[in-house]
């Protein structure tokens, strides 16, 4: 039974692109303010974060910094640098690229390190951790070990994907949920475009979806509630 | 460069053979270099977390190792990405002419017109640097004309070394229609047409073949980034084979 109430603070969303002007990013949180029950979050360019923090005060929405995004590649130093700049400009969320290279090298424990170094920077100061295991390049064995790999830091959220052409589907979100049970929070990102596709991430144990247009999914669940009804 | 002039080892030295994938394990950029190395390219261009790796790699060559830093968003303030210069000098091969900086400019100011912002930060990495060479990336793909005349003369006055037009990456417009295309002889007859002698030209993005490569090197680039130089330099081997 599809009931609005469903998808409250469920999405989170974001305005990454390395061509936008300030001016664009207050119109897209002015649209995030409009759909606020139904955002938890929104990230921004490292650059215009300051900017996107002072815009969100006052709401009820998050404001979400990017770490080594959209490809990593930056070493745990560099990782913590990014956070902490985080934390200083007002994030209450960070959303960060695992270390995939240690990982598909087979160092699981320099894996965890890399998250636990950035969780030692922002534990306290922030509400929420996701990690990026970037599920477009892992085998499903590949997807269930990251996930307990990332579980069994203290972040609080597993993101599949960061967008950018990274494709998440219902199977992986369920092969992560079976391996993480309720121990972490999942997020869905990549190629959620429609009401139908977010039904069944949540379905398959996400607990919230990222999208970079949230409002055309939630304008289509309130027309499906209404029809519902 | 008149491309007639074009000998195979004018072509290896104008070359950063690149990988930026995300998924690299060790051993697959291990094999990178080797290869790279064997051809005897210009330079290694990797990210960040690489340098380390690849340094070690080249200690008894005279290629170069190149970082790309704020890569591949460009939308990071400046402190970060002097934070990255700085580590990949501290972390980077010790003779200074041995490391090269590729850095994203910040487009989100461009297209707001805070030029002085744009100037202000390529002024800190060509600092940071400390006379290694400094490469702004401009992502033509993502700018008019007039767009990438003006990112050009900022680079110059910001004492940088070189116009890099492009990270290569093509996720930008996703999920909208792909903004990617892959970098033109025009984009960069149009750069030198701003710069003239005063900056040099990386031409990067879409060069995936020999023609490719030619046409960019007539209109005037003084280096060529790409992933597949290997390929380029087998398809230069082959025409030679058939011309002689």
């Amino acid at each position: 039974m599809i009931s609005l109430s469903m998808f409250k603070k469920r999405f989170d969303t974001s305005l990454i692109e390395p061509n936008v002007t300030d001016k664009k990013v207050k119109e897209f949180v002015e649209k995030c303010k409009e759909y606020s029950e139904y955002i938890a979050g929104v990230a921004f360019n490292p650059s215009h974060l300051e900017l996107g923090a002072r815009l969100l005060k006052d709401t009820d929405i998050d404001t979400v910094a990017i770490v080594a995004y959209p490809i990593g590649g930056l070493p745990t130093s560099l990782k913590v640098k990014y956070a902490e700049y985080a934390v200083k400009h007002g994030a209450q969320q960070i959303d960060m690229f695992m270390d995939l290279n240690s990982f598909k090298s087979k160092n699981y424990e320099k894996v965890k390190e890399d998250i636990r170094a950035v969780l030692r920077v922002v534990n306290g100061k922030i509400k929420n951790l996701s990690v990026i295991p970037a599920a477009t390049f892992l085998t499903d064995e590949e997807k269930r070990i990251a996930a307990r790999l990332i579980a069994e830091t203290d972040a609080t959220i597993i993101k599949t994907n960061d967008g950018f052409g990274a494709i998440t589907t219902v199977e992986d979100v369920g092969i992560i949920k079976k391996e993480v049970g309720d121990s972490i929070k999942i997020m869905a990102s990549g190629g959620i475009f429609t009401a139908k596709l977010a039904l069944a991430m949540f379905d398959a144990g996400a607990d919230l979806i990222a999208t970079a247009n949230p409002f055309k999914i939630i304008d289509e669940f309130k027309r499906l509630s209404k029809w519902v009804k | 460069m008149n491309i007639s002039e074009i000998t195979e080892e004018k072509l290896v030295k104008m070359i950063d053979q690149t990988n930026l994938r995300p998924d690299l394990n060790e051993e697959e950029m291990k094999k990178f270099v080797e290869e790279a190395k064997k051809y005897n390219f210009y330079g290694v261009a990797v990210m960040p977390l690489w340098v380390p790796t690849v340094t070690k790699m080249l200690d008894n060559s005279d290629m170069k190792i190149i970082a790309a830093i704020g890569f591949p968003l460009g939308a990071i303030p400046t402190e970060l990405k002097v934070a990255e210069t700085r580590w990949v000098i501290e972390n980077g091969p010790s003779s200074p002419d041995k490391l090269e900086i590729d850095v994203v400019m910040n487009l989100t100011q461009l297209k707001s017109e805070n030029y002085a912002a744009i100037k202000n930060e390529i002024s800190e990495i060509v600092k940071t640097a400390e006379g290694r060479t400094v490469k702004v990336i401009i992502e033509v793909p993502l700018l008019t004309r007039k767009e990438i005349a003006i990112a050009s003369l900022l680079s110059a006055a910001a004492g940088a070394h070189f116009v890099k037009t492009a990270t290569g990456f093509r996720g930008w417009g996703f999920p909208g229609p792909s903004l990617w295309r892959p970098t033109t002889a025009e984009d960069v007859a149009l750069i030198k047409s701003v710069v003239g002698d005063r900056l040099k030209v990386k031409a990067s993005g879409g060069m995936e073949t020999l023609s490719d490569v030619l046409a960019v090197i007539e209109a005037g680039a003084d280096r060529i980034g790409t992933a597949y130089g290997v390929q380029i330099i087998n398809e230069y081997r082959k025409l030679k084979e058939v011309q002689k």
